[in-house]
């Protein structure tokens, strides 16, 4: 009886520190550590301001613009900021993006004042653009994790904390980074000679463009969960094509709009054949 | 107690009559000066003769060998040095004034008579020289911030003291008069504010005991005991070398061998000089050092607003000798920072004067400190500068801030409150990329000089703030809206310094600027240009 009590209790415990998974932008999952919690971003705001009392600068920490559908966590007492950009992040991008972050401090050994990295390395399944700041006694952790496979999305995130936790709260991004997924995939086939745009329209305003390449086979694009309306238009010279889309019925024409296309795991609405 | 070796009797006297002559020349200037109680930077023309006095009585004092230079090994000696051309001054009163001078750490192996500069200490060292018209007071002072690694951890590592700033100075400061033999004062700070005496130690030679404050700066204090604990620190795997400084001597235990927790790097920590003390006196104790320059209010010229302002800055570019010293950067400019000061030949002329094209030394991809600014007829009047960003990034905060230089040089200080006048109202950077030219100007000196005081006081958070602006703008900014590589860096030093500067830009090789703004477009917040009526 005892060891059944300890089974369950060691079960329980064991349940726990696995942690918690949430959802960024409806098409990344990220697990992160047991006992952590989403916040507002207000109360982001007071976390930060508590935490670090004496940097006058906390507010500028927080997005620039309040109406991005950022995702504020308490992860150990520190606030990670996760925000998933609609972008192809495959080939060049991270690498373009290390520029632009790089550039910033490189007058006037700037970089070298807040210890300044930056590196590209791949965590867990995804490539990821890492770097590394500090100053005023807080320490931050910016990260970009894309995708080698999928062309349209990155998830971008922020983790602030005290510079002497740094051994510490390096272990925990790792482990968050690592744990990310990419999820809500959309397999598209072009065999024709003809490009095409194609657009999801969501109703709450989300709006993913995706410019189809004449012979592209396999393409698999990140659509966050929803309910859309999807556009199929030839970008070149207007031809007649067999268009199949999922289970529905076969469309003959240069183009076509379907109505209702349900984007979640499971649909039947997740592929797409011009032909 | 170690006796102080003193100059000859004959140089003594000659000193002291410098000493008298420079005195007598500093505050008979003063008394014509407007502003008798404004800080400087750096020495003024007044007491560039008492610098050099200064120097010469250092150099014969013998305090380098016997106080700033101090025995590890057999081989290997810390030696402090004094770096001349950082010295600053405080007037302290209508009679005296205290240069502040601060000592550079290095160690030596005077076997192989190797200096190595990869050092790294948890305070700050200086020399303070008292000078009045008594003479000349030499006194050691250590520094220690609070938000160093604790002192007594030996398992800390290395102190780098990134976030030092005198602006804000939390911590303990320790003076030696050297004059006296070996005579101390401990105060801490909060805020650069004197707080507390931190001493008081059991007497123990049957003198008064304890300390107090006496009058306002001044600090009766009795105790005995050891302090001035100084610890090296020899990385010999990773051949480096600190010194560790302990005031209060409360790293007990001796020395040994530990390991640096950021990259296990070993270290040798041992024990290598401190100072047995009974003392019973009353001391005045020296200010913190200055800050930088500070601009007198009653100088500052209006606000310009930047339309207002941009005819102006089109006419200045299109001058034949700017344009011609902009395309000599440029063409120097391909790997390393080339620049040059921009200089009027007199302040009624607008004219400006052809000034040599130089890069650092030694020459730097990202960083251009340029030649000393001038401010005479025959050098001519800087009042600005010019130099290229290789790497196409805007204007830094740095390259913001220089515009104050100007106000510690000392032709400049001489020439009153016109000259600053002149200065605010027309100085200006130009910095050129390879698509753009951009020039800055101040809108708000008054605003500024305060911002300075933030940025000074703390660099690293100052740039981290940019830097997390920056960072902020290229993640949620569309690709499509980024349409240049200085666009987040402009985005930034506006985002920081707001109406406080006037940012403009131009296209490479065009005279038509426009002033640049922060904007909404599509729900962004946007680098963008203003539009002027």
């Amino acid at each position: 009886m005892r060891s059944i009590c300890l089974f369950i209790i060691s079960l329980f415990f064991g349940v726990s520190a696995i942690g918690q998974q949430i959802t960024v932008g409806g098409s990344v999952n990220v697990t992160l550590p047991a006992g952590s919690a989403q916040l507002t971003q207000a109360a982001a705001t007071t976390l930060l301001q508590q935490k670090f009392p004496s940097y006058p600068y906390t507010s500028e920490m927080i997005s620039l613009n309040g109406t991005l559908p950022y995702t504020y966590c308490n992860v150990n007492g520190n606030l990670l900021q996760l925000y998933y950009k609609q972008v192809d992040g495959r080939g060049t991008y991270l690498t373009s993006q290390k520029a632009q972050y790089d550039a910033l401090g490189a007058e006037n050994g700037a970089n070298t004042r807040i210890q300044y990295t930056s590196s590209i390395s791949t965590i867990g399944n995804n490539p990821v653009l890492l770097t590394y700041n500090t100053g005023g006694g807080v320490a931050t952790y910016h990260f970009v994790c894309s995708s080698s496979t999928y062309n349209t999305g990155a998830i971008i995130g922020t983790l602030s904390f005290a510079p002497g936790d740094k051994t510490a709260v390096t272990a925990t991004l790792n482990t968050i980074l690592s744990s990310i997924t990419f999820v809500s995939t959309f397999s598209i086939n072009n065999k024709t000679t003809t490009p095409f745009q194609l657009t999801f329209r969501r109703s709450d305003g989300v709006s993913i463009n995706i410019s189809l390449a004449p012979s592209t086979n396999n393409l698999t694009s990140l659509i966050p969960v929803g309910t859309y309306t999807l556009t199929i238009s030839p970008a070149g010279m207007p031809a007649s094509h067999n268009i199949i889309f999922g289970n529905r019925p076969i469309v003959v024409g240069a183009g076509t709009t379907f109505t209702n296309v349900n984007i979640s795991s499971g649909s039947s609405d997740l592929s797409l054949l011009i032909d | 107690m170690n006796p102080v070796t003193y100059p000859t009797k004959s140089r003594l006297f000659a000193l002291f009559i410098l000493i008298a002559l420079v005195y007598t020349g500093v505050y008979s200037c003063r008394k014509n000066s407007s502003n008798p109680s404004l800080i400087v930077g750096k020495p003024n023309t007044q007491s560039t003769a008492a610098a050099t006095a200064i120097q010469q009585a250092f150099a014969d004092s013998g305090y380098q060998a016997k106080s700033f230079t101090k025995k590890v090994n057999d081989s290997l000696r810390i030696v402090w040095k004094p770096d001349w051309a950082q010295m600053q001054e405080r007037v302290v009163g209508d009679s005296s004034n205290d240069f502040y001078v601060p000592m550079k750490l290095t160690f030596f192996n005077f076997k192989q008579n190797v200096y190595y500069t990869s050092t790294f200490s948890n305070f700050k060292k200086y020399l303070v020289v008292h000078l009045n018209k008594n003479g000349m007071a030499f006194v050691e002072a250590n520094y220690l911030p609070d938000s160093g690694l604790p002192v007594n951890n030996k398992q800390s590592g290395r102190n780098q003291l990134n976030n030092f700033s005198f602006s804000s100075f939390t911590g303990v400061a320790l003076f030696k008069d050297l004059n006296k033999g070996v005579t101390f004062r401990q105060v801490s700070y909060v805020n650069s504010q004197k707080r507390a005496l931190t001493i008081n130690r059991n007497n123990t030679n049957g003198k008064a005991n304890g300390n107090k404050w006496v009058k306002n700066d001044d600090i009766q204090n009795c105790y005995i005991d050891h302090f001035d604990c100084e610890w090296s620190e020899i990385f010999t795997s990773c051949v480096e070398f600190g010194v560790r400084y302990d005031p209060g001597c409360t790293l007990s235990g001796g020395g040994g061998v530990y390991q640096d927790p950021q990259d296990g790097c070993t270290y040798t920590l041992s024990l290598n000089s401190q100072t047995p003390v009974t003392v019973c006196e009353t001391i005045v104790t020296p200010d913190l050092p200055p800050g930088p320059a500070l601009i007198a209010p009653a100088n500052v010229v209006p606000n310009t607003s930047p339309c207002n302002q941009k005819a102006t800055i089109g006419k200045t570019a299109a001058d034949a000798t700017l344009t011609n010293l902009n395309t000599t950067i440029r063409t120097q400019s391909t790997v390393y920072e080339y620049g040059a000061n921009q200089n009027l030949t007199s302040l009624t002329s607008g004219t400006y004067k052809t000034t040599a094209v130089v890069a650092d030394t030694p020459p730097s991809v990202d960083s251009w400190a340029g030649p000393p600014a001038t401010w005479d007829s025959t050098n001519g009047f800087t009042i600005g500068t010019s130099h290229d960003h290789p790497g196409g990034s805007a204007p830094s905060p740095d390259d913001v801030f220089s515009m104050l230089n100007m106000f510690s040089n000392p032709d400049f200080a001489a020439a009153g409150a016109t000259a600053s006048q002149f200065y605010q109202k027309n100085a200006f950077i130009t910095v050129l990329t390879a698509n753009s030219t951009f020039v800055v100007t101040v809108n708000n000196w008054n605003a500024l000089n305060q911002l300075a005081q933030d940025y000074f006081a703390d660099k690293a958070a100052f740039q981290k703030r940019y830097q997390d602006i920056g960072n902020k703008y290229v993640d949620q900014t569309p690709a499509s809206m980024i349409l240049s590589p200085s666009d987040p860096g402009e985005y930034a030093l506006k985002k920081v310094f707001g109406s406080i500067i006037n940012l403009y830009k131009a296209p490479k090789g065009s005279n038509t600027f426009t002033p640049r703004t922060i904007s909404s477009s599509s729900g962004n917040s946007v680098i963008a240009n203003l539009k002027c009526p």
